[in-house]
């Protein structure tokens, strides 16, 4: 049996590169008697799915941190002194 | 086919979201301030070949996305990624004890989905990215949040191999889940 850490390690590297048999049957049977690594998986899917997310949250709901003032008012006036 | 408006307004219209593309990935104010500025001067020399095949907001976050890559090849190559890593799976040993079990067995997060209704979540999320080595929030951030594929990752960042690069992956998700566990799930 696999123990935690390499089960952890192979959730993670599941997200990018497919597992081969050996190692999704790893997991699976790994899964069946633990908990802990199965709510390992399911976080981090959460956050796979809002990192996924996060930036078109903030251009929808136009929320999110905002350009101050001071560096607005700076962008601007490098705008107009450059419009030709 | 859209045509750009004036582009005294682009700054009115997009500053903020711009900002907020540029912030969430340099994580750094003066110079995610200092990107949106260039990129809307690069928008003004480059406005007379826009093609129209894309919407205004989506040309400009194009070219600041290349601003935010540029830079992120150019860090690296000034300070290369640590790739000599203390353990087999880069997952701290302080988790897991010496059989392999976890230290601290992960319990479910309550409600997880509420999360994304809310406003200050995306905002601890965004401070656990940057709260991560810098190095592992740049690969975390253009795997996770730019979505691209390892192997393109390893050329921007100069990994020798991808399997380094699934290793550092593991550490960042592994120092993320922790970091929301404190903060937004109040463990």
């Amino acid at each position: 049996m696999m123990s935690c850490k390499k089960i952890a390690n192979l959730v993670s590297v599941s997200l990018d590169r497919p597992l081969s048999f050996r190692e999704r049957l790893g997991v699976l049977a790994h899964s069946l008697i633990c908990k802990g690594c199965t709510h390992y998986n399911n976080q981090m899917l959460f956050i796979r799915a809002a990192s996924h997310r996060i930036t078109k949250q903030w251009d929808t709901h136009n929320d999110g941190p905002r350009l101050s003032p001071d560096a607005a008012l700076r962008i601007k006036n490098s705008i107009n002194q450059n419009i030709s | 086919m859209s045509q750009l408006s004036d582009p005294n307004t682009w700054l009115d219209q997009h500053g903020d979201a711009l900002f907020r593309y540029a912030l969430l990935r340099v994580r750094n104010t003066t110079l995610a301030e200092d990107m949106v500025q260039e990129t809307l001067l690069a928008a003004l020399k480059a406005r007379v070949d826009y093609a129209g095949a894309s919407s205004e907001r989506t040309w400009l976050t194009g070219i600041l996305n290349h601003k935010v890559i540029d830079h992120f090849r150019l860090t690296h190559r000034e300070q290369p990624l640590a790739e000599d890593l203390p353990d087999d799976y880069g997952i701290s040993d302080e988790l897991f004890d010496e059989r392999g079990h976890w230290m601290n067995t992960p319990s479910t997060w309550s409600n997880p989905d509420q999360a994304f209704e809310q406003q200050k979540f995306w905002e601890t999320l965004a401070e656990c990215v940057a709260r991560l080595p810098p190095r592992l929030a740049e690969l975390f951030i253009l795997r996770e949040v730019n979505g691209l594929d390892t192997e393109e990752i390893c050329k921007v960042l100069d990994i020798s191999t991808t399997n380094n690069a699934w290793v550092m992956l593991s550490r960042a998700r592994m120092q993320l889940r922790q970091c929301l566990e404190v903060k937004w799930f109040g463990r």
